[in-house]
Formats: structure tokens, sequence, C-alpha cells
């Protein structure tokens, strides 16, 4: 009776512990594929992403605001042509101005940090992308710089007339970096579409299958690489535009947007495919 | 023949023998440990049967998604960043796909043609 019962016991143990291990064993096992997460400096670049994009947000309706501000206060100096409604009108353009700087530097902050983890984007575009925003950052330092200085009217002129000459340069840098690094994301997308479509005839190869249903799955995989080959011609086409551009303006980026809608809907369509195909 | 003291021997107070260093335990000693080895066993199986069940459980259930947001505005759809299967992967690239069509991922540029001078500029 004894040895029995001992045996029993034991058995009991060894099967209680056999499924603690089991079930422990699963869980690392279902988490494992989770745990590749991005690196430190990759989570470190959206955490910094996310905080400039809070911070244009909020500078961004304070320019709204005091622009406002300047508008009314400049209607009443011209209505009134006091010397006090100037005096409030100078001070209102100034607050103006420094905040329309102040958001256009976390502008160019945000995008110089997007297309630093921009996927996509040629190394050598993206170094020269960055020289460029980074000429303009420091010339809307020195315009927050000079804009400290403003004390009257004519100041207000000199100003206005040194950011007039950056303008162009403004929207050349922020369409750029905006067109490149939505492209790049679409290319990211592309070449991940390949792969994917790889792994999914991959796993249909590993699986038996009947002649009609390998005929069927033949007749997706063409439709499926047709749909490819299309986005992939969208993309050279929508390269080469990007290439010939002249001048780089609003323009041009609109334009520009034609094609990247076209991308958008071609590379809808093909990762609809790609999900049916799983389906086969 | 002396006489049994009856009394004596049957009503004593002392065990009727003391377990020594050694020797065999007590029925009583017996009976407690063989007690105390099933409240263990009954305790360790409890605990273990408790985590697997736990473990188990947390397997079965549908691992949350992790999201990261990048939105400038509270409406933004997340980004998921990864998923574990096939289907799963591709799903997240099309959420991706989603995404860069919005007008929030093209980050709009602010509104810089607007002329602040208080005079009219000179022609």
């Amino acid at each position: 009776m004894r040895p029995k019962k001992h045996i029993f016991s034991r058995l009991l143990i060894a099967g209680i512990l056999a499924v603690t291990l089991f079930g422990a064993a699963s869980l690392t096992q279902a988490q494992s594929p989770l745990a590749v997460s991005p690196s430190p400096a990759v989570s470190d670049q959206k955490l910094k992403i996310r905080q400039l994009k809070e911070l244009f947000r909020d500078q961004l309706e304070q320019y709204q605001l005091s622009d406002r501000e300047y508008q009314l206060y400049k209607q009443q100096y011209k209505q009134l042509q006091t010397l006090a409604s100037l005096e409030k009108a100078v001070v209102k353009a100034k607050e103006a101005m420094i905040k329309r700087n102040a958001v256009l530097l976390t502008y160019f902050d945000l995008l110089f940090a997007q297309l630093q983890v921009a996927p996509g984007v040629l190394p050598q575009k993206k170094t020269e992308l960055e020289q460029s925003i980074t000429t303009i950052v420091d010339k809307l330092r020195q315009n927050q710089a000079n804009l400290d200085n403003i004390s009257k009217k004519e100041d207000i002129a000199v100003q206005a007339d040194y950011f007039d000459a950056l303008k162009p340069e403004i929207y050349m840098n922020a369409f750029a970096a905006r067109a490149y690094i939505q492209i790049g994301a679409y290319q990211d997308l592309q070449d991940r579409s390949k792969s994917l479509t790889a792994e999914v005839k991959a796993d249909h190869a590993s699986q038996s299958a009947s002649a009609y249903k390998q005929s069927t799955r033949e007749r997706a995989y063409g439709e499926t690489d047709r749909q490819t080959a299309a986005v992939d011609q969208l993309l050279t086409g929508t390269y080469a535009k990007m290439a010939k551009a002249e001048s780089i303006n609003e323009n041009w980026y609109k334009n520009l947007q034609e094609q990247l809608i076209a991308l958008q809907s071609g590379l809808e369509k093909l990762y609809g495919f790609i999900l049916e195909l799983t389906t086969y | 023949m002396p006489e049994i003291d009856n009394q004596t021997t049957f009503t004593s107070q002392r065990p009727l023998y003391e377990p020594l260093s050694g020797l065999a335990p007590t029925p009583e000693e017996l009976k407690r440990q063989r007690n105390t080895k099933k409240t263990l066993l009954i305790v360790t199986g409890g605990f273990c049967v408790l985590v697997g069940l736990i473990l188990v459980v947390a397997l079965l259930m549908p691992q949350p998604q992790k999201k990261t947001s990048v939105s400038i505005t509270p409406t933004a759809t997340p980004v998921p960043v990864e998923d574990i299967s096939l289907r799963g992967r591709i799903m997240s690239a099309q959420k991706e796909l989603e995404y860069i069509g919005q007008v929030e991922y093209q980050l709009p540029l602010p509104q810089v043609d607007m002329d602040i001078r208080l005079e009219p500029k000179p022609q």
C-alpha cells in the first residue's frame, strides 16, 4: 500500500511540474516574436518625434492666435493712425513674427528627426536633405536673433523683407523632405510586399494541394506579380519626376500628390491581394 | 508471585515508551508526519496548478498589440509596429499604408505666405 502511495504522489508532482513547465515554455515561445522591438536609438527618435509634434501643434496654435491679433491691431492702426495704435501694432507684428519663426524652427526640427528614421530613403538623398534643412534652420535662427531686436515700424519692414527672401528656401526644404519621406514610406512598403509575397508562396509550397487548388494559386500569383510590377513602375515614374524638378514649391508638391495617390491605391490593391493569397 | 499494581501501570501519565533517536517513530508521530507530507503536497500541488493555469490562460488570451501613436491630433490612427503571424504582418502593413495616406502623416507646413508688415511693400 505504501509504495503505491509514493508512486502516486511522485507521479502527481511530476505531472504538475510538467504542466507548469509546458505553460511557461509555451508562454515564452508565444512571446518571443513580440520581442523584436525597435532599437533604443529608434525608440528615442520616435519619442523625440512625438514630443516635437506636440510642440509643433501648440506653437502653431499660438502663431495662429498671434497672427489674428496682429491683423486686428494693424487694422486699428490703419484706421486710427495714432501713436498708441502704432505702438500696439508694432508689438503684435513682432510677436507674430517671433511665433511664426518658432513654429517653423520646430517644423524643420521635426522633419529632420523624421528623415533620420524614414525608411526607404536612399542614404545619400537623406544626407543631402538633412544638410539642406540644417542650412535653413541656421537662417531661421539668425532671423530669430534679429526679431528680438525689433523696436520700430522700420525694423518690421526690414525683417519682413528678410523673411520674404527665405520663403522659397523654406518651401523647397519642406516640400522636398515631405515628398521623400512619403515616397520612402511607399518604397519600404513595396519592398516588404515582395518579401511577404515570397513568404506566402513558400508557405503554400510547404503544403500539399490538389491540381485545381494549385492552378488557382498560380493564377493568383500571376495577378499579384502583375500588380507588384505596376507599383514598381509607378515608383520609378515618381522618382523620375522628382529628379527632373527644376524648382520645388507648393505646385510641384501638389502635382506630385497625384502620383503619390496612384501609388497609395496601387499598394492598397497589392496588399489586398497578398492578404487574400494567405487564404488560398 | 508479586502482586500486580494495576492502578499504577494503567493510570500512569507517562507514555508507554518514549521515542529515542534512532528508534522507530511512534504511531502518532507517523500520523503527524503523514499529515504534514499530505499538507505540503496539497499546498505545493495547488500552487503549481495555479501557476500552470495562469500561464495557460495567459497563453490563450489574445496578445495586446504594441502600438505607437504618431499623431499630432487625438483622432490620428496609431500605427502598429509589429505583429507575429504572416497575416498579422500583412494587416499591419495595410494599416501603415492607410496612415501614410492621411493628412497628419504629411505634416502640413504652417502658413508662411502671410506678409507681416505695417506698411505696404515698396514696389
